[in-house]
């Protein structure tokens, strides 16, 4: 154990990492909603509400994530 | 009304939807509460971080790493939100419409798990309810069972149906009306 290379990352790094790897996970799983909603739906206005809700959760919390790695 | 789903399933011509029907709301309400309070959790715990005397190792740490536990929270958060539109896609676009002619049963499962199902009504031979539980009878919801006379077609069950004995009912009238619309005209059996 004690031959074994260490990994050791600094805590930005780790966390930018995370943020860049949710952020390729938002968008995929963004583009399979979006695609579902779009073709299966048969209410133009739920479909329109459920992607204003969606959007106008999620866009915040993903600046807030930025906005805090930025201050890390 | 035309609408795009119908587009996707394209109607017989002149087949009239009697009815679309989804699961009951309760089903979905527990879902995203249940989905809430799991992504409410950290925020509490946070809060109850906060309330820890200040000297303390994990108050100091509260104070001095809110960036990083800002992050975690979001993401936690951002996790949870996606849960809970997954939850909702399922509960939306699970639907069970039932025409003149067939009954057409949508699941919805996650997002890589779609299975649409026609039965026609004339081929339909028995159809059971059945409310089982405490809420269930107080909401009245339920599961709607049925078997169809052909080789081809399974049997189909459906679960957490609002009134199903009225879906029952509707499925049964619309039965009627199909076999003695085919008796009238038995061409009509092969549209």
């Amino acid at each position: 154990m004690e031959n074994l290379p260490h990994l050791i990352l600094p805590t930005k790094t780790i966390v930018t990492l995370v943020f860049y790897l949710f952020l390729i996970v938002y968008a995929t799983f963004t583009v399979v909603f979006y695609y579902h909603w779009q073709n299966y739906s048969m209410n133009k206005g739920a479909t329109t509400a459920t992607h204003i809700a969606y959007f106008g959760i999620t866009i915040p919390l993903l600046a807030l994530m930025g906005l805090s790695l930025l201050a890390l | 009304m035309q609408t795009k789903l119908y587009e996707k399933i394209e109607l017989e011509s002149d087949e009239v939807v009697i009815t679309t029907v989804r699961k009951h709301w309760f089903v979905i309400t527990v879902e995203l509460m249940v989905i809430i309070l799991f992504g409410l959790v950290p925020v509490f715990l946070f809060m109850g971080v906060l309330a820890l005397p200040p000297q303390s190792i994990v108050s100091t740490f509260v104070q001095t790493g809110t960036p990083l536990i800002t992050f975690c929270l979001a993401t936690w958060l951002l996790m949870s939100t996606l849960a809970a539109v997954t939850s909702w896609t399922s509960y939306y676009l699970d639907l069970w419409i039932l025409t003149d002619r067939r009954i057409i049963v949508i699941d919805q499962i996650g997002y890589f798990n779609r299975k649409v199902s026609n039965f026609r009504l004339e081929r339909l031979q028995d159809i059971n309810v059945s409310i089982t539980g405490l809420i269930p009878t107080l909401l009245n919801y339920g599961i709607i069972r049925a078997q169809t006379a052909s080789a081809s077609e399974n049997n189909f069950i459906s679960y957490n149906l609002p009134d199903p004995r009225g879906l029952q009912s509707q499925i049964q009238a619309a039965m009627d009306a199909r076999l003695t619309t085919i008796e009238k005209i038995p061409d009509a059996a092969l549209e």
